[in-house]
């Protein structure tokens, strides 16, 4: 590595009588083993998998109820007010959650995994729709707020606005 | 945000809880003083509100009672005296019919559900997390309901309590 300058100062001039001194690649690799080593030791063994994130549930919660309020909307214009404005907000769930499990679990696309649900199926009848998507958000208040005793603080305070949402589209179906 | 009239609420520092639980201690009080408010803001809005909201002021009322008084029994059992209610609070704008009420009264709600949500984030105490994610679920509600009877929108927010 040269010095900015173009200059060797002189102690590196003295090779022969130093330790052979570690690469910037082994240097790295070696913080990669360390940075492995530290997230396996909770578990006690190094090569174990990491746990799946409690976070995926409502992940793939959040983007299946958006695609079911979309799909309610596009089949029931009488109630796709209330339907899109679910959609909206529990694709900023999916949007949220879905940055946080990635800040944890660096992975490629784990939206694009989790998501992919079925076509939604929606019932012929509006009311029966609505319905629907009542039962869609009680589910994922129940699931997001079960979360809240257990996560760590930011994620508990996260799963408890999205439960305290799905919670408020009761009231607008209703 | 409404706001004490006179000076805030940052009560007595209590010597009798143990330094891990300061900051549940000081989170719930905080939580407790916004209760306290929202309070003030439902006595204020019985005066300006028809006879067709007024039911939902009561309910209102009722519920953030029980929600004020759950929070003072669990600030005891942590060693804690409650925070008492101020006399006033500064409204951010003159209430002066029902829409101006209604406008504050959903403005509470958001106040209680950022103080609960935080709360949350300021303690790993369980029984304060159950009870703070109830209460913002309840102010998030409470804020949906009182958004719908003054007809604005969006009815809804996607992360009550959320800061920022």
């Amino acid at each position: 590595m040269d010095t900015p300058l173009g200059h060797r100062p002189a102690w590196q001039d003295d090779r022969v009588n130093q330790p052979p001194r570690p690469t910037r690649r082994q240097l790295l690799a070696g913080v990669a083993v360390v940075a492995v080593a530290a997230a396996g030791g909770c578990t006690g063994r190094a090569a174990a998998p990491p746990p799946p994130d409690p976070l995926r549930p409502l992940l793939a919660a959040a983007l299946a109820d958006a695609e079911l309020a979309e799909a309610v909307a596009a089949a029931h214009p009488s109630v796709a007010g209330a339907a899109l404005a679910l959609a909206a907000d529990r694709r900023s769930h999916a949007e949220a959650i879905g940055a946080e499990v990635l800040r944890v679990t660096p992975s490629p696309a784990p939206a694009s995994t989790t998501s992919v649900p079925a076509d939604p199926s929606v019932p012929p009848e509006p009311a029966a729709a609505t319905g629907a998507l009542v039962a869609a958000v009680r589910a994922a208040q129940t699931q997001a707020g079960a979360l809240v005793a257990g996560l760590p603080r930011h994620r508990a305070g996260l799963a408890a606005s999205v439960a305290a949402c799905c919670a408020s589209h009761v009231v607008v179906l209703g | 945000m409404t706001t004490p009239a006179s000076s805030p609420p940052n009560g007595p520092p209590n010597a009798t809880v143990a330094p891990g639980d300061q900051g549940t201690v000081d989170a719930v009080q905080r939580a407790l003083a916004a209760e306290h408010a929202a309070l003030w803001t439902l006595q204020l809005a019985t005066a300006f509100v028809t006879d067709e909201v007024a039911p939902a002021v009561a309910e209102a009322t009722g519920a953030h009672r029980a929600r004020r008084d759950a929070t003072e029994l669990l600030l005891r059992d942590h060693g804690a005296v409650p925070v008492a209610a101020e006399p006033a609070y500064a409204t951010p704008a003159p209430v002066t019919d029902q829409a101006s009420a209604i406008a504050l009264l959903t403005t509470a709600e958001s106040d209680v559900a950022a103080a609960w949500r935080s709360a949350i984030e300021y303690t790993d105490d369980q029984a304060v997390r159950t009870l703070a994610v109830d209460s913002l679920t309840d102010a998030a509600v409470r804020a949906t309901r009182w958004r719908r009877t003054a007809g604005t929108a969006p009815l809804t927010v996607p992360f009550p309590g959320a800061p920022g």
